[in-house]
């Protein structure tokens, strides 16, 4: 596995992006900052808002919601910009910024075709860009692109206008055919769409989902269990909810075992991912500046929840170790809550929570006060440590090797 | 150095001790709030017949009702005089408005039976709610039918319900009474509106096929409901239909009355310029 790990760490591609993405890391830095603040304290359902009562007491708060939206929609774009200019850059054996530039204006057309085709509202943008939107699919696009720049012009450099020309073409057919095929590609939730077909067995389902999330994630897709319910689990949470209102207490809920139930309130502590453990360990374990430094950043937004800009910059996404204990985290972290509902030990999370909810206080929040969901949060962000802890010190000690060799 | 890292943990610590604090304060709140406001996916349509009608009073209205557009699950109660259930038919998992007719085997006529019969349905009521686990629901009661829901809603309704929508067809509020004297029901009917749901909105209907009414139910007797709910619910709207069809029992059945049970008690299978014409809002263009 190390040896797989290190050749792929070693590969041109992956040093590539790793140089480029810390390159842009205070880009992304001040992205994450604006983001974390702007969902935790201007949106009005962001946690710090709603305990503290804030939309009442924050005038035009609306208005510096938006702004802030629009401050992060526009990093956001220009992180996944420079990226692919940056990959291409790095990645091209001709002097000059030529093959940085086309990979830019590649991305851009494939950034901006999706939101022109299905007609999102200018004022919607924001949304389609933020950290809950597509952004992490951007930015393996944006690496593609860049890789795909590099590779034609280094083959084809004596025609750079015709690889321009191609490459414009090429993308925008792609653009168009991915947008008719299949419109809403990102925001489809797989897992919703398959609870639906199939009712039976919902754990069995649900843990399938979980580790094919935890996948995703590990390759910087947007996850198939979406942080916003929807389809068959919400119906679930609002059955739940009427049954609970109706009877008082929490036990023999109609659907015990679902995606809000058990994956949002335990299984995404720091992120998806379980990324407060990585935060944790990469500030306790890494003697590296640089390192050190990024998990200093990332404590916060992984308090609640928007630890994923982490997968860039440690970098997770890419490194084949970390893959193994993110996806082992996540289903860890998901069996637990199940065996306990399942045994009436635990009684399940029904009641709906910020997003931005401290993964821990999850379970606490949708129970309405059961010290025993408590102890489960806290419990799987020890597990998850621990199973993280041999993984993420291999990798720090490759991360710091590779340092050494450069 | 080990003091200040003592200091650092401690002050997380602290931190997170606020935050739990603060957020299970706020989620208390939230909880309660969450009850009053939150509808469940269920609301199921009662439908009560009114005396000497059995079970099977509304199959020709739910054959004209599920001809197009959505269908609805039926499922029958029949409640014995010893408050027993007997259920035919189920209701369909995914079908958020079912239709749930609710008959009685003592279905006489009387103040009494009347009395008796909403007892009856609340203990049916009661039951349904256990298992379906709904918090609102909408109402249609014919003739005698509509005079039991409206005693249902002032002596039996749970705290934690709501009805949206009640419509009674040719309900003899006044019993068969041709003046404005009020008999003893409506005197009680009158005396516990307070009670009635203040969100409710209530369509009245009176069939007439002669002048003084449908042939069993005199008009004055239907129009004696608006001394129970005007004023009192957040809409009372009385409708007279008249023509050929209009005989009582034909009423459930009346294309028009079939018409208005689409329109204001399912909300479906309505234009959305017919629904805009309905609410008196402006077309945007």
């Amino acid at each position: 596995m190390i040896k797989v790990n290190r050749w792929f760490i070693n590969t041109k591609i992956t040093h590539a992006v790793y140089t480029s993405l810390r390159q842009i890391s205070s880009l992304i830095d001040v992205a994450v900052l604006f983001s974390v603040v702007n969902l935790t304290v201007f949106d009005k359902h962001g946690f710090i808002n709603e305990i503290f009562h804030l939309a009442k007491l924050i005038p035009f708060d609306d208005l510096i919601n938006s702004v802030i939206s629009g401050i992060c929609f526009m990093l956001n774009t220009w992180i996944v910009l420079m990226l692919a200019y940056l990959v291409a850059d790095h990645l091209s054996k001709q002097k000059g910024y030529y093959s940085g530039l086309v990979s830019a204006i590649a991305t851009t057309i494939i950034l901006f075709s999706a939101p022109v085709i299905s007609m999102v509202d200018y004022g919607d943008l924001p949304e389609f860009m933020n950290l809950q939107g597509q952004f992490f699919s951007y930015i393996l696009i944006a690496i593609c692109v860049g890789w795909a720049t590099s590779w034609l012009l280094n083959h084809w450099n004596q025609h750079q206008k015709l690889v321009l020309s191609v490459e414009i073409v090429i993308v925008t057919i792609f653009s168009l055919a991915l947008s008719i095929i299949w419109p809403m590609w990102s925001q489809t939730n797989l897992l919703a769409v398959f609870l639906q077909l199939i009712p039976n067995h919902q754990s069995l389902w649900l843990l399938l989902g979980a580790t094919l999330s935890g996948l995703f994630t590990s390759f910087g897709f947007a996850s198939p269990i979406s942080l916003n319910s929807s389809g068959t689990t919400d119906v679930a949470i609002r059955q739940n909810l009427s049954y609970v209102f109706m009877h008082h207490h929490l036990t023999g809920v109609p659907y015990p075992i679902n995606v809000h139930a058990i994956f949002e309130t335990y299984a995404t502590t720091g992120g998806e991912g379980m990324l407060m453990a990585v935060v944790i360990l990469c500030l306790v374990l890494s003697k590296d500046g640089y390192i050190k430094q990024q998990s200093r950043y990332s404590f916060l937004p992984s308090l609640f929840n928007t630890a994923s800009p982490l997968t860039l910059t440690l970098p997770i996404i890419l490194n084949p170790i970390l893959v193994i204990p993110l996806v082992l985290s996540t289903f860890v972290s998901c069996v637990i809550p199940i065996i306990l509902v399942k045994l009436s030990w635990l009684p399940t999370s029904v009641y709906p929570f910020p997003v931005t909810t401290p993964g821990f206080l999850k379970g606490f929040l949708g129970t309405n006060g059961n010290w025993l969901a408590l102890v489960v949060g806290v419990v799987n962000l020890l597990i998850s440590i621990w199973i993280y802890l041999p993984f993420v010190k291999a990798s720090l000690k490759e991360l710091s090797d590779l340092e050494v060799t450069k | 150095m080990n003091t200040k890292r003592i200091a650092k943990w401690g002050v997380c610590i602290i931190a997170v001790g606020f935050l739990t604090f603060f957020g299970a304060t706020w989620q208390r709140k939230q909880v309660k709030d969450l009850k009053n406001e939150f509808p469940s996916e269920l609301a199921p349509v009662f439908f009560v017949p009114g005396s000497s009608a059995g079970q099977n009073r509304f199959n020709l209205l739910f054959s004209k009702l599920n001809k197009d557009g959505h269908v609805h699950s039926v499922l029958k109660v029949k409640v014995s005089r010893d408050g027993h259930l007997t259920y035919t038919g189920k209701i369909n998992k995914d079908d958020p408005s079912p239709f749930i007719v609710v008959a009685f085997q003592n279905n006489h006529d009387g103040y009494s039976n009347i009395k008796k019969q909403a007892d009856w349905f609340s203990i049916a009521f009661d039951q349904l709610q256990k298992i379906y686990h709904f918090n609102h629901f909408s109402a249609v009661g014919h003739s005698n039918g509509g005079v039991i829901l409206t005693l249902f809603l002032e002596k039996y309704l749970p705290k934690h319900v709501t009805i949206n929508r009640l419509m009674t067809i040719a309900s003899p509020f006044n019993l068969e009474r041709r003046s404005t004297k009020k008999t003893q029901m409506l005197k009680d009917l009158i005396a516990g509106r307070k009670n009635l749901p203040k969100k409710m909105k209530v369509y009245s209907i009176a069939g007439t096929e002669n002048y003084s009414g449908d042939g069993t139910v005199p008009f004055m007797s239907v129009d004696s409901g608006k001394y129970i709910f005007q004023d009192c619910v957040a809409g009372y709207t009385e409708v007279v239909v008249t023509g050929s069809g209009t005989f009582h029992s034909a009423l459930p059945q009346n294309p028009q009355i079939v018409h208005m049970i689409e329109q204001y008690i399912l909300k479906a299978n309505i234009p959305s310029n017919v629904q805009r014409q309905n609410k008196m809002l402006p077309r945007i263009h």
